[in-house]
Parts: C-alpha cells; structure tokens; sequence
C-alpha cells in the first residue's frame, strides 16, 4: 500500500500503550498513543490516522462514546476497539456505534495483528473504490454531459 | 024470661048484691085473717085496736081478745112511744096513704121484734079508722146488722190486706193478723201457724194465756189446723169433744174451732185457727171472713218469702261477684238453689263442646255423672238448653226424655243459662213431687241462671283474662329462657312450648333454606312416630311458595293462613280430594292425623291446616309454624292467633340468629384455618426466607467475592496485556538471538498469561449474573457442537443418541459450555480411554440430557464438594467448571445431578425445563454492578 498507516492508541495504561507502541512500530505502522479521550479527539482533529485502537474504558469517557465522536469527526478512520470486558451487548453496541473490529485483552497479538492489517486493506479498498466511484462518477456524468450536449444541438435546428 | 028476670033480677041483684057484700066480706074476713101480715086495725082517734088477724096475735104473742080493745100502745115498746100514742102511729096518721115506718113491737113475754108498718086510714060507717100491716122484719133486721158487721170488718179487712203489704218479717204479719183476727173479726182466740218444711209450726196467738209450742207434722193426724193444711180447706168443728184430731194448745174448756188455710194458688203457707168456748161458735160468715184475711196473708207471707228470696238472690248475687273460679260459681249457685230457693235436688249442667256436662249437683250421689250430646234426646236439659227457654215438667213420668238422676224425682224444671243468645248452661231442680214447681219458681230461677250466666261470663273473661296474662307470662319467660339458651333447636322447642301453652296440642316448626325445602324440624306435643311420619310427607319447597302465594291470599288470617277442611277448593287443591266426596268420609294424607275426637271439636276439623311463615326483618323466610288440634276445639280467630304473632318473630330472629352465628362460627373457623394456614405459610415463608437468608448471606459472600474476583481480574488483564505484548516483542526480536531455553522460557511467559486469563475468565464468568439469550434449538445439535469443541482422543468411543426432538429454547452458547465442561470432564475421568455417552429424552415438562462415561469415577469425598467452586481435583483449573456449570443450568430453571461408582463410571443427568421459568438460583444472585467496579477500579 502506498502510504505507510498511522495508527492511534487511546489507553490509559501507559505499559499497554508502550507495548501497542513498539509492537506496532515493529510491524512498521506510525504510531501515536494518547491516554485520555479528550487528547484522542484533539490529536485526531488534527491529523488523518487510518486506524484507532480505542480502550473501551477511559478516564474521561467511555470508549464507545468516544467512538460516537470519532465518527463524526473521521468516518473513514477505522476503528478497533479493545476491551477487558467481553460481552455481547458490548460488541453489539460497539459495532453500532461504529467501531470496525473488536479485540479482547488480553489478546493474541498475532490475531491482533491480523485484525488491524484486515482493516487496513478494508480501509484501501473503501478509498479506492469511493476513488473509482468518484471517477467513475465524473465519468458518467461527462457522458451524460455529452449525450446532452448532442442531444441539444440535435434538437436546435 | 027477661021481665021475669028484671023482676028476679032486681031482686035478685039487691039479694045478689047483698050476697055480694056478704061474699066479698067473708072474702075479706077469710084474707083478713090468713094473711100472713100481722094486721091490726085500729081507731084512729082513740088509738083502741079493734082488730087484728091470726098473724098479728101471733107477733105479739097475744090473743085476740088481750089486743082488741086495748090501745095500740100496748104493742110497742114503751120508748117507742111517745106519749099516748107510738111514734109511728101518729106519723102514719099524718100521712094518708101507703107509708112504710119501721118500729119495733113487744110481745107478751117482752121480746122485741122489728116491724114495718104499713098503713092506711080510711074511713068505715063514720068512724075513722087506721089499718096497719105489720111485717116482722126482725129476721131481717138481723140479717141487716150482720151484713153491717160484715162489712165492717171485710172493710177492716181489706185496711188490713193493705197494712199486711206492708209488713216486712213473718212475725209482723202474724202479729197483724192476729190484729185483725181479734180486734176487727172479734176473734177472742186466735192463733197463726206457718208452714214450715214437713210441718206446721205455731208462730203466734192471741187470747190463750199460754200456749204449747206446737209444731205438728203435716201428715199426721193431730191438729184440726193440720188437717186444714192438708185438706187446702177450711175445717170447722162446732164440737171438739167430738173431733180426735183435736189437739189442746194453750186453753181449756175450748168447744169449737175453726181452722182456716192461709194458700196461694194450691200451696199452703200455713192455717189461721180460731177457737171458742161456746160450741158452734162459728158459722159461714166467720169463715168466709177469715178466709179472705188467710187470703191476704197468704199474699203477704208469699210476698214476704218471695221479697226474701229475691233479697237472698240478691246476695247471691253479690257472692257470685266474689267467685274467682267456675266452680266457686257452680257451689254459690247451687247453694242458692238450695237452701235460698229451697231447691232440695238441684244440678248445674255446663255445654262443653257438643255436650251437656254435669258439673256440680246438691243432694244427688256424689259419684252421679252425665254427659248428654245437645243434639240428641234424652234430657229434659237438653232440651232447655237447646230451646233456650225454661223446661217445666210437671209429671216426669209422661215425659219420654226424662233421663234419672235420682229415684222418687216426679217433676223437674230446667231453666238455661244464657248470655245473650248464646246458652252456657242449664239450672236444673227437682221434685218428688208431682208439680212441685209453680211460676214463681221458674221465675226466681230465671233471675239466678241470669246472675249465674252473668257470673259465668265474668269467670270466664277472668279466666280468660288470666289465662292471657299467663300467656303473656309464659311469653316473658320463654323469652328469657330464650335467652339463656344458646342451643337453637332448644330455643325453638321452647316457642314451640309455649304456644302449646296457648291452647294448641301440636306445634311443629320447620327451618326452611332459600328454595323453602326444609332442612330441620322442631316439634312440640308430637309422638316420634308422628314426626316420623311427618318427616316423610312433607311437602316440596315449591309447594309450600304456592302456599305462601297469591292462590291462598284469602285464607290470611292476619300473619297465619287457615286452610279449613270445610272450603271445597281447599279439599280439592290441597288435599286432592274430590269436590263430589262426602265431607265426613274423605280424608286425605297430607299432613299428619289429628287426635282430636269429634266430640272435642266445635268448629275445628282434624284435616283444618293452620301455619304461618317465619320471616326475618327483611323479609325472607327461614322456616315455617305450624299449630293444629286446639285445646278448646274451636277454629283460630284473629284475636286467638294475634299473640302468637309474637312467636312469629321470635322463632325468626332465633333461626336468623342461629345461621348467623353458625356462618360466624364458619367464619371463624375459616379464619383460624386461615391463620393456621398463614401461620404456616409465614413459618414456610421464615425458613424458606431464613433458607434465602443464607443463601443471600452466601451469595452476597460469593457475590463479593465474585467482585473482588471480578475486580481483581479486570485490573489484572491490563497488566496481563502488557507482559504478553511484551512476551511477543521480545519473542519476535530474540528469537535469533537468545538460545532455546530463552525461547522456551518466553513460551512459558506467553502460556501462563494465557492460564491466567482463562482463571481470569473463570472467576469473572463465575461471579457475573447470568443474562440468558435464548434461541430455539434441540438436543442433537447442542450435544453435537458441544462435542466439536471438545477434544477427544481417539481412545474414547462416543455414543451420541440425543434426539432432534423437542425443541428448546436455551441459551445456546452457555449450555455448550456447560456440557463442554462436562464432557471435558468425562474424558479427562478416561485417560485409558473408555465410551462416553450421550442421550436425551422428555420427561414430563422437561428435556433431559444424560452424559455418562466409563471412567475413574467419583469418591463421595469429592462427590459432597463437586458443586462447590474453587473445588478442584485437577492438576490445572481453578475448579470454576461444574460450577458455572451448575449456574448455568440453573439458570436455564434446570437442575444437574450426578451418579458415580468408583471405577465404574460417572453419569452425569441435566435436566432443563422446556419452557423456560428462569427462576431459582438467579434472582438470589446478587448483579455485580458494572459501574461499582468502574468506580472501583479508579480509586
């Protein structure tokens, strides 16, 4: 993929988040690591990240929450959401809200990995095809513009 | 012939005249001389008798030659001369013709004779002559007198008739009597005897100096007054001396007497006696005189008794006023008759019902007894008492009812006891004899039967009187009874007492639920074979609502119905006899015989019904009274059933009382039993509280355990996260780097993170309530994919016989841990290998899973703590498994058990409701709430 993923960690563990950090800084992602919300909604106005991992319980605010607020200010990043409290109705809400992926601590890292390297391809995949929609959007449209156009004259005698 | 004649003629007249003369002058001479007249002639002027006839010789008793020549004078009593000549002489001389003068003559021997003259003066050859006719008039002269005499004392006599009316006692009317007797009859001995029972009884005399007191027995023979008494005439002896019978009273030398009988009518009150010392001394005039003063006496002494006797009914009257009992009226009554009326026999009948009774009797045999039917024939009471009028009967032997009371009885007289129309009774005398009763009699018996009938009214309003306020009484005291007692068949058959006490033999009261079917009895007065009886004829409720209905309406008496056997709709309709039956001879069934004998019935018949329903205050019937068979035989009236309506109601409110306090007492009883019932429940409630108590108690103690648990695990998986980040890192970098023990110890590092959030898991899923998701599945597939997650050797032979059916709803993936859990076990328990076994099956409501394995087994050590968590006997684990295992399933509303033998096997059995209650186990559980943790942790 062309550019290289920036990620964002939301933890309030400072160990989790250096862990996450390294790891992920391994794997040769660009990381940034906030432990409160309100520095998460900051940074994320700021800059484009392609991929959160958001802790499901903040300081300052629940992670679902934030994920309401995440959406809409950054549709497109993906966001996964981490927890220490597996339930459904967690997952369910979690998904509605918005949240991408779901990853129980502690969790394998390896299918962690895997997680967020599927939702980075997902992530591509969206903007090329919202990309190709766009061209081919602007495509059609020409077309049409032209069909008009001749269709104009035609009928201008 | 005729000259001849004339010639012979006028000589023959003159010698005829002369013949003539001399003819006519014999005539005369011969008249002159027969006649019966004494005549005398006389000269007028000289008053010298020249002649006078036989009969006047004879009035003067002188012969002719001593009168003629004599002076007229001579013939009469000197003082009835006056002068020369008599009175009546010269009176006649100055009178010419016919005069009547009445004088007296005197004859030779010098008695006195009363004359009437007759004179005439007439002349004869010159001389002046008087010719008078002397009648002797002494006789008549004398007859005169004694008429005057008479007179004078029947005037006397009369005077006293009317003094005698006056009188008041016996003696004073003897006393005047015997006044007129003596002073105006010139009785000189007189003496009064009365009448007096079988005798006759000197009362009083005038004249004797002293008298024997005399009672002489009337039908003996001494007395010449008896013999007047008996004979009712007069008996004059002019000789005593030769009359036997005489009897000396009071004087001697007594020559005549006359007797004479002082009578009513034929009764003979007593006898006025007159005697004298001169023989003859009485003649018709005496008697006829002295029968006129027996006549007045005897009115007056009849009067007298008569005036006694009405004074004495009079007492008796004001005697009766005192009687307070009937019989007190019946002994007043006949001791008036008796000795008042001097009734010797004499008996009081009383009606009772359709009989004439003997209620009391004087001077019959005591153990005399009759009871005669009124409408039958024997008794001359009887037919007093039918006729209502006085029965007289004169001579019992030509009477064809007399019925006897006593032998010797010749006539009787019945009189009846009447109030108004109505006849209570009879007033009977008799006599031994023949007529002995005159008017008089009836009458004066009349008066007591009226006082008697008034008097027994007055008892009888007394008694009736009496007998109410005892009612009245009775009706307290029952009442109060009523009152003491509390048992209600007790209460009833008291009522049920007491309006027997009101004159009814039977009286039945029957309690009666809504439909009016009677559902007890209450009899008074009854035999049991009669209530037997009754209990087996009694009529249907819907009957007795028709008797209480419209169709009966006009049988009301007040409160009560009387259904009288006489009315042809009632035999008809009610007791299903035909209208056409003769009265006497239908009887009908229902109801229950009377005891009543036809003689104790008035107006009352054994098959009248009479009964009355008992209501409550609002009006609903709770039972039925029934009365028959009167004591006094008659039918109910108003006034006789209007107190009894007071039973009405008190029977009413005593059998409202008595379901109301039966419903309290079900009430009560219920209410115990529901106390009892709470009491129990309220124990059961206690333990099974105190039970949740402890279980609470345990699982608060588990659940904050759990919270600790769950706390401590969720704070441990941030550390946790971070060795095993750190773990991999160190992993991925090193791995070329460091040697395999390094390697193997970083492999240690990752497996026991690994271990720690499977504990980690365990101990929160443990302590986390238990949120079921329910799907539908069935057994097969549960079974099925819970053996896919579970890892079996190969060593292990798996039967799976669950069934697809029936279909549950469970909490799909809690129940596959749960018998993962279990099948993890059961080949863990086979290390060798063995057969593990699956089946399900329903039973009842439930769907049953059985999990049984063929290996080590399970000691009852182990087996008492299986359920308990943190139990283990494995090497690895926390021993969570069967615990949340056993919570699972419970949530499910389940049950698990198990079975095991040592070396045999272990069966494991879950049992799970099909349709789902979700109770038990889980609402003890206390929820770890979420957000305590949260807060927690933060601190």
């Amino acid at each position: 993929m062309g550019e290289t993923a920036r990620i964002l960690v939301v933890d309030d563990d400072e160990n989790i988040r250096k862990v996450l950090t390294t790891i992920l800084e391994d794997e040769g992602y660009i990381i940034e690591s906030v432990g409160t919300a309100k520095k998460a909604i900051a940074k994320t106005g700021k800059k484009f990240y392609n991929l959160a991992l958001i802790d499901i319980r903040l300081p300052d605010m629940e992670g679902i929450e934030l994920l309401t607020r995440m959406k809409d200010t950054t549709p497109k990043m993906r966001k996964i959401i981490i927890t220490g409290y597996p339930t459904l109705q967690n997952a369910v809400e979690a998904v509605n809200r918005g949240a991408d992926a779901y990853i129980i601590k502690p969790f394998d890292v390896k299918k962690a990995l895997r997680t967020i390297e599927e939702e980075l391809i997902k992530q591509e995949e969206e903007k090329r095809y919202s990309q190709d929609k766009v061209a081919e959007f602007i495509e059609t449209r020409v077309n049409e513009l032209e069909v008009e156009k001749k269709l104009t004259r035609k009928s201008k005698p | 012939m005729f000259e001849m004649r004339k010639n012979e003629v006028y000589n023959n007249k003159e010698q005829r005249m002369e013949e003539a003369i001399r003819a006519s002058e014999e005539k005369y001479r011969k008249q002159f001389e027969v006649a019966m007249d004494a005549i005398f002639t006389a000269d007028a002027e000289t008053g010298i008798i020249i002649d006078c006839n036989r009969a006047a010789s004879e009035l003067v008793g002188r012969e002719k030659s001593e009168l003629v020549g004599r002076h007229q004078r001579i013939l009469h009593p000197p003082e009835k001369t006056e002068g020369e000549f008599s009175r009546t002489f010269k009176q006649h001389l100055k009178e010419k013709e016919g005069q009547v003068l009445e004088t007296q003559v005197i004859t030779k021997k010098g008695e006195i004779k009363d004359v009437a003259i007759k004179a005439n003066v007439f002349e004869l050859e010159g001389k002046k002559l008087i010719q008078g006719i002397f009648r002797d008039i002494t006789e008549r002269k004398r007859m005169e007198k004694e008429r005057k005499l008479f007179e004078k004392r029947l005037s006397a006599l009369n005077k006293h008739g009317q003094s005698l009316n006056m009188a008041d006692d016996i003696d004073k009317v003897s006393t005047l009597t015997l006044d007129v007797m003596e002073k105006t009859l010139g009785f000189e001995f007189a003496d009064v005897f009365l009448v007096e029972g079988k005798t006759l009884r000197l009362v009083a005399h005038r004249g004797f100096s002293k008298m024997l007191a005399l009672k002489l027995p009337l039908d003996g023979r001494r007395g010449i007054v008896v013999k007047a008494a008996r004979l009712r005439k007069p008996v004059s002896i002019p000789d005593i001396r030769k009359e036997r019978a005489y009897v000396e009273a009071g004087a001697e030398g007594m020559l005549s007497e006359l007797a004479v009988p002082v009578k009513i009518k034929d009764k003979v009150l007593g006898v006025l006696n007159v005697e004298s010392k001169r023989l003859e001394a009485f003649d018709e005039k005496d008697r006829e005189l002295l029968e006129t003063l027996a006549s007045h006496t005897a009115i007056a002494i009849s009067n007298l008794k008569r005036r006694e006797k009405l004074s004495t009914l009079n007492i008796y009257g004001r005697n009766l006023n005192r009687a307070e009992s009937l019989e007190d009226v019946y002994k007043v009554t006949l001791k008036a008759m008796e000795k008042t009326l001097g009734f010797e026999y004499a008996s009081i009948m009383m009606v009772q019902g359709k009989m004439l009774r003997l209620v009391s009797q004087r001077g019959y045999s005591n153990n005399l007894s009759l009871n005669l039917p009124l409408f039958g024939e024997k008794g001359v009471t009887v037919k007093a008492a039918r006729t209502g009028k006085p029965i007289f009967v004169p001579d019992i032997r030509k009477e064809k009812t007399y019925v006897l009371g006593k032998p010797k009885m010749l006539s009787e007289l019945a009189v009846p006891i009447k109030v108004e129309k109505e006849v209570l009774g009879v007033l009977n005398v008799e006599s031994k004899k023949i007529a002995g009763f005159d008017e008089e009699d009836r009458e004066l018996l009349e008066i007591l039967a009226s006082h008697a009938a008034i008097a027994i009214g007055d008892t009888r309003r007394h008694t009736q009187l009496r007998k109410l306020s005892n009612r009245l009484a009775n009706l307290m005291e029952s009442s109060t009874e009523i009152m003491r007692i509390k048992d209600t068949h007790q209460r009833l058959k008291v009522i049920a007492k007491a309006i027997r006490k009101f004159g009814w033999r039977r009286v039945v009261i029957s309690l009666r639920d809504e439909d009016l079917e009677g559902t007890d009895l209450v009899t008074a007065g009854l035999t049991k074979e009669e209530t037997k009886l009754l209990l087996e004829r009694k009529a249907p409720g819907h009957v007795w609502r028709e008797r209480l209905g419209p169709k009966f309406e006009r049988f009301k008496k007040g409160e009560f119905w009387y259904l009288p056997w006489s009315d042809p709709w009632i035999r008809e309709y009610v007791h299903g006899v035909p209208r056409e039956a003769p009265l006497d001879e239908a009887t009908t069934y229902a109801g229950v015989p009377s005891r009543l004998s036809t003689e104790e019935m008035v107006d009352w018949h054994p098959q009248d019904m009479l009964y009355a329903p008992l209501r409550t205050p609002v009006g609903r019937v709770v039972g039925i009274l029934s009365m028959d068979d009167p004591v006094d035989g008659r039918k109910p009236t108003s006034e006789s059933l209007t107190p009894l309506e007071l039973f009405l109601h008190q029977a009413a409110i005593v059998i409202e009382n008595a379901q109301l306090i039966e419903s309290l007492s079900k009430a009560r009883k219920q209410l115990e039993a529901h106390a009892e019932k709470l009491e129990q429940k309220v124990k059961e409630r206690t333990r099974e509280l105190k039970k949740s108590q402890e279980q609470l108690l345990k699982a608060q103690r588990l659940a904050v355990i759990g919270e600790l648990a769950g706390m401590v695990g969720h704070d441990l998986r941030n550390p946790l996260t971070s060795i095993n980040g750190a773990a991999y890192y160190l992993k991925k970098r090193l791995s070329s780097k460091i040697d395999g023990k390094a390697k193997e110890m970083l492999d240690l590092i990752e497996k026991n993170i690994v271990y720690s959030n499977k504990i980690i898991n365990d101990l929160l899923d443990y302590s986390r309530e238990i949120k079921l998701d329910l799907t539908e599945s069935n057994p097969k597939s549960i079974v099925k994919e819970s053996l896919s997650l579970v890892e079996i050797p190969k060593s292990v032979h798996v039967i799976d016989l669950t069934e697809n059916k029936p279909k549950i709803k469970v909490d799909t993936a809690k129940i596959k841990r749960a018998f993962v859990n279990i099948l993890k076990n059961a080949v863990e328990a086979m290390p060798k290998g063995g057969t593990l076994a699956a089946k399900s099956r329903k039973s009842d409501g439930n769907l049953e899973f059985v999990f049984s394995d063929t290996g080590v087994g399970i000691s009852k050590k182990t087996m008492d703590k299986l359920w308990t968590p943190l139990f283990t006997t494995k090497a690895k684990g926390m021993g969570f498994g069967l615990a949340i295992c056993k919570r699972i399933i419970e949530a499910h509303g389940g049950s698990i058990s198990v079975k095991s033998a040592r070396g045999k096997g272990t069966t494991f059995n879950v049992t799970i409701p099909i349709k789902q209650k979700l109770e038990g186990g889980e609402k003890i559980w206390v929820k770890p709430l979420e957000s305590l943790l949260l807060t927690t942790m933060k601190t």
